[in-house]
């Protein structure tokens, strides 16, 4: 079982540093926000470390706008010639189309938990032990179920899918069809806005002001953990995204298809 | 400088939930429908694992006979039909049921059909069904690379998400050809990306399993902040808990900067409301358009559009229960009403 350290900000290099010998991979990168995507010097820096540490790259990216997608592409030509053959999550179809287009063979795709549509929510829980069978099947199942999907993936280069940390566990073999999947640890993201109530959060006078706008990256100062009785977790907002979290990991990980471990010291954002 | 360089104004798509309806939202001034057909055989196997993201009886037809009957009333008027079979993901298992509902709807004369799971939109594709297929929001539609993504296989329209700002939206624009995209406008302002979002959606009578976005939650702030900034910033989540998503939200100062792009159109997100709103809706959005046929200056266009939804809607304008709130933030334009 491979097992992968995923940070989201150089600063948490330590974090790399202090457990190189438990992972043999790191995931650098943001999934859910293009503004929090490294600079290309940050980049640089990470993969020099792997390197000398000899360990394997995945560079994570995020659903993106125009601007955003030309963010990526500097990001994307240095990654190609400093780490040719490395992974990058993309979480947008437009960041898997302009992979293809410009670097195919020099950078792999792997498709990101955003794409892999799983519902995540975690009320489920309250009530499934009297659903019909067909339908608890349904929600340990994903995307990926169908046959015309897979082979569009494989046929896009495609062979590895993110995973998240499903509470009622997930149902669906993917060795079976030339997959690999990573499974996420312990943070399960649930839905995400770029309309972001971290956006002027402690400003006076904005509390209702919500909308696409420009921002301080007030998320780095704030984690938001929201109750309410109906939900049977904890959930946790930081920045544009709500998580929660399942430090279980199942037991039927091989039968899945899961070669991987993609562990999240912190929040990733 | 005054109005557009289009020949055709932006159109207006709006929903219908029964056949009653057909006309009358036809008649104020939609110019495509789209809508949800309910089947009984999956609500029976799938309960709660919906056919499509407004699963409640009251946001669908309740027969392909009705949806027979709402086509050959829209097709009396050249109006075209489009059918929601747009939920995330669906199953292998469910495709025996999925297939069979999609003939019937085709049966019914359905136009185009609005899709999110890129499984189902290759399988239509392939079957080469001679129907037009579109993206709905659920396709998580950025930037213009997702848009020719969705282009080359086979799409012929697809929506933007309702998380892009004016200016996002008029870079993806330039940079695409061939096929046709649109932007939501008026009703369910979503707190998250529709299609990135999987809190359960389903129809249920108890207040506990409402939205989860609009639950209310008790929030603990964790900061290095001081505590007057913590104390505003965990106000600031509950936000969702003092305005309702669907407290009439807005956008139409942006048909504007819409039409101007060239957009294709603006769909009305309303299905599962009742027939009055959804004329009064229709009536609005039509008379702005009518409105901006005369040319008027983007000031004007905005102006009269703020006092036409006060007249039309009963509440101020508010930036909350805006959908492109950069308009009551811009430099050239800052009617901002704060509704507190």
């Amino acid at each position: 079982m491979e097992r992968a350290l995923y940070i989201t900000k150089i600063d948490d290099i330590n974090e790399v540093m202090n457990h190189s010998t438990d992972f043999s991979r790191v995931y650098f990168g943001n999934e859910f926000c293009e503004r929090l995507l490294p600079t290309p010097e940050d980049l640089k820096k990470m993969i020099v470390f792997t390197i000398k540490n000899g360990m394997q790259f995945t560079f994570v990216t995020p659903y993106v706008t125009n601007q955003g997608l030309r963010t990526l592409e500097k990001l994307f030509a240095y990654l190609s010639k400093a780490n040719p053959g490395c992974e990058v999550v993309f979480n947008d179809y437009g960041v898997l189309r302009v992979l293809l287009k410009k670097y195919e063979g020099d950078l792999k795709p792997v498709m990101g938990r955003l794409l892999i549509k799983m519902k995540r929510g975690p009320r489920l829980m309250n009530f499934i032990d009297i659903l019909p069978e067909a339908t608890v099947k349904y929600f340990r199942g994903f995307s990926l179920d169908t046959q015309v999907f897979r082979d569009f993936l494989l046929k896009n280069k495609v062979k590895r899918v993110e995973l998240d940390n499903l509470l009622q566990g997930i149902e669906l073999n993917l060795t079976n069809y030339g997959f690999s999947a990573s499974l996420y640890v312990p943070y399960a993201y649930i839905t995400t806005t770029r309309a972001c109530l971290s956006i002027n959060c402690d400003v006076p006078g904005k509390e209702d002001e919500i909308g696409v706008f420009t921002c301080k990256k007030e998320c780095q100062k704030y984690v938001f953990y929201l109750r309410n009785r109906i939900m049977p977790v904890l959930l946790i907002r930081k920045g544009n995204t709500i998580f929660f979290k399942n430090e279980k990991v199942p037991e039927n990980l091989e039968k899945i298809g899961i070669n991987r471990i993609v562990y999240e010291p912190k929040i990733p954002l | 400088m005054t109005g557009y360089g289009r020949a055709e104004l932006i159109k207006v798509l709006a929903p219908v939930d029964k056949v009653e309806e057909v006309e009358k939202v036809i008649k104020s001034g939609a110019d495509e429908l789209y809508c949800g057909v309910l089947s009984r055989d999956w609500l029976l196997k799938y309960t709660i694992a919906a056919l499509n993201r407004r699963p409640h009886p009251a946001c669908n037809l309740k027969s392909f006979k009705e949806l027979k009957e709402c086509v050959e009333i829209a097709h009396s008027y050249d109006v075209p039909v489009a059918l929601t079979v747009n939920e995330h993901y669906y199953t292998n298992e469910q495709y025996p049921i999925l297939l069979d509902y999609i003939e019937k709807a085709l049966d019914a004369g359905v136009d185009s059909l609005i899709i999110s799971d890129i499984g189902l939109l290759l399988t239509l594709r392939d079957m080469s069904l001679g129907v037009k297929l579109h993206i709905s929001t659920g396709g998580t539609t950025f930037n213009s690379e997702t848009v020719k993504f969705y282009q080359e296989l086979g799409a012929s329209r697809v929506q933007l998400d309702r998380h892009l700002t004016i200016q996002e939206i008029k870079e993806i624009h330039k940079e695409i050809s061939g096929i046709e995209t649109g932007v939501f406008i008026l009703n369910s302002k979503c707190a998250n990306i529709d299609g990135f979002c999987t809190f359960l959606h389903f129809a249920s009578s108890d207040p506990a399993y409402n939205n989860a976005c609009m639950l209310p939650y008790e929030v603990h702030v964790e900061s290095t902040e001081d505590d007057e900034k913590k104390i505003i910033a965990g106000t600031r989540q509950q936000v969702w808990q003092r305005f309702h998503i669907d407290d009439r939200p807005c956008g139409v100062c942006a048909l504007y900067e819409f039409n101007e792009i060239g957009l294709s159109y603006a769909k009305i997100v309303g299905r599962g409301y009742p027939l009055q709103k959804k004329v009064t809706d229709v009536k609005f959005v039509r008379s702005m358009l009518n409105f901006l046929a005369r040319k008027p200056t983007r000031e004007e266009f905005r102006k009269t559009a703020r006092k036409f939804y006060v007249l039309t809607y009963q509440r101020p304008c508010r930036i909350t229960m805006c959908y492109y709130p950069e308009v009551m933030l811009d430099g050239e334009s800052t009617l901002h009403n704060k509704d507190r």
